[in-house]
């Protein structure tokens, strides 16, 4: 029985490892786009070409009449307005991002990830 | 951006019979049924380690350690603190706030080896297989800590192009804290990424701190000291606390309610957020508090419309939702 314990404990340790994996938030996420060009985390900043972008958190607000994950971005300390999935953010004359995904996990609010592809 | 979390006791609560912290761990939730993140934990092992991120896309640092800016009380101040791209405003907010207040911690726990490494001092918490095994004050322990040297490299992820270069095949490579002050020569002084850095890599990479956390697991590991997070439930309890950790000189961070919330509250309220960047999800460090008002610090740093916003107490309770205090 006492050689067995080590074993017994280490068994049990694996399985606690495993449990855990399975119960991470993290293995839920949404699968990431594969093609974009920028990406930010909800409350954080990105500079793109000079211009800096800083993101509120990530919320469900009426798009058209439906629910859809929203962010407020503010662009150079300009106004923050409001950026659904399909918009694009103007940085300047040249330059236009277009958000082609909002990432909001369904167990967290104000958090997730931004994806932006340059026009 | 932050991790939401309800929480906690002040004081020290005996543990109820037939309460499993345990099982709640491992199910992802705290004793009041909200989110719980093990994620820290999770991921020492499955993601790479920040010095695993290939050279092409790191950026060497000869910089000094740190320089003292214009206006700072010391080298190493909170107005060095400029987040970058990733969700770690919560250690952000919380190297702000031991910058605000303990700024001597900080400079004794970086030591520069002279090779182009640096070793940096953080605490771990001691725990079951050195886990940090669920939140003490829930069962009303205090945590011990050990301390926990990390050695780095001066080299950061770096935007490719003006791209963020967690377009790549490792979530890792993500940019990191934006420079602060430079010396005469116009090197950025290093300081933050440095810590940023060894807490990343003490926390598995930075994917591992990039998707929010709280300000407690933050101040903690700058500390060596034991922290829980305070849920605002009644306001004038929390402004009194506040109020004592500003005069104590405790560091502190405050968090904001989800981005949802905050747009149910009145036109003007949204109006004052969307002007002074008092965004949802995010995390803030307590620069000064007293019966009249509260101001705190922006980890965005140079990149907010106003860094270091005063508030009334009305203003706060109506933003903001919890606070990782000093037990």
């Amino acid at each position: 029985m006492k050689k067995l314990l080590p074993l017994l404990i280490a068994t049990i340790f694996l399985l606690s490892n495993c449990m855990i994996m399975n119960k991470n938030p993290e293995n839920n996420a949404p699968q990431e786009v594969v093609d974009f060009d920028h990406k930010f985390a909800g409350a954080s900043v990105l500079e793109i070409d000079g211009h800096v972008l800083t993101s509120s958190g990530i919320f469900e607000a009426d798009n058209d009449g439906k629910m859809a994950p929203c962010v407020k971005i503010k662009v150079d300390k300009g106004d923050r307005e409001r950026y659904f999935a399909g918009d694009e953010i103007v940085l300047g004359v040249e330059k236009t991002v277009k958000v082609v995904q909002i990432d909001m996990p369904e167990t967290e609010s104000g958090k997730g990830q931004v994806y932006l592809k340059n026009k | 951006m932050l991790k939401e979390k309800e929480t906690k006791q002040f004081k020290p609560q005996p543990k109820k019979a037939g309460q499993d912290h345990t099982k709640q761990f491992f199910q992802g939730q705290s004793n009041e049924g909200s989110f719980f993140s093990v994620a820290p934990t999770i991921q020492k092992k499955t993601t790479p380690k920040v010095d695993e991120v290939p050279e092409k896309v790191k950026e060497a640092e000869k910089g000094p350690v740190a320089v003292k800016g214009k206006g700072d009380s010391h080298e190493m101040s909170a107005s060095d603190i400029n987040q970058g791209s990733i969700g770690d405003c919560f250690f952000l907010a919380g190297l702000g706030a031991v910058a605000h207040n303990k700024p001597s911690l900080l400079k004794k726990a970086i030591k520069d080896n002279g090779d182009g490494t640096y070793n940096v001092t953080l605490y771990k918490r001691k725990g079951w297989f050195g886990r940090e095994y669920g939140p003490a004050q829930s069962s009303g322990r205090f945590a011990s800590f050990k301390k926990k040297t990390v050695r780095i490299k001066a080299t950061f992820p770096k935007s490719v192009n003006g791209n963020d270069t967690a377009n790549s095949d490792t979530s890792s490579m993500q940019p990191h804290a934006l420079g602060g002050d430079k010396d005469s020569k116009g090197n950025a002084e290093i300081w933050v990424r440095l810590v940023e850095k060894a807490y990343a890599q003490m926390s598995g990479g930075y994917a591992a701190i990039g998707n929010g956390g709280f300000g407690e697991s933050a101040l903690e590991a700058l500390t060596g000291e034991n922290y829980t997070e305070k849920a605002h439930r009644n306001i004038t309890s929390v402004k009194d606390r506040l109020i004592e950790a500003s005069e104590k000189g405790e560091p502190t961070v405050v968090s904001t309610k989800s981005q949802g919330d905050i747009e149910k509250q009145s036109k003007d309220l949204v109006k004052f957020a969307d002007k002074h960047d008092i965004v949802g999800g995010h995390a803030y460090t307590l620069i000064k508090a007293d019966k009249n008002s509260i101001q705190i610090r922006n980890p965005w740093g140079k990149n907010a419309s106003t860094t270091t916003p005063t508030m009334t107490w009305n203003q706060f309770s109506a933003f903001f939702k919890q606070t990782s205090l000093k037990r």
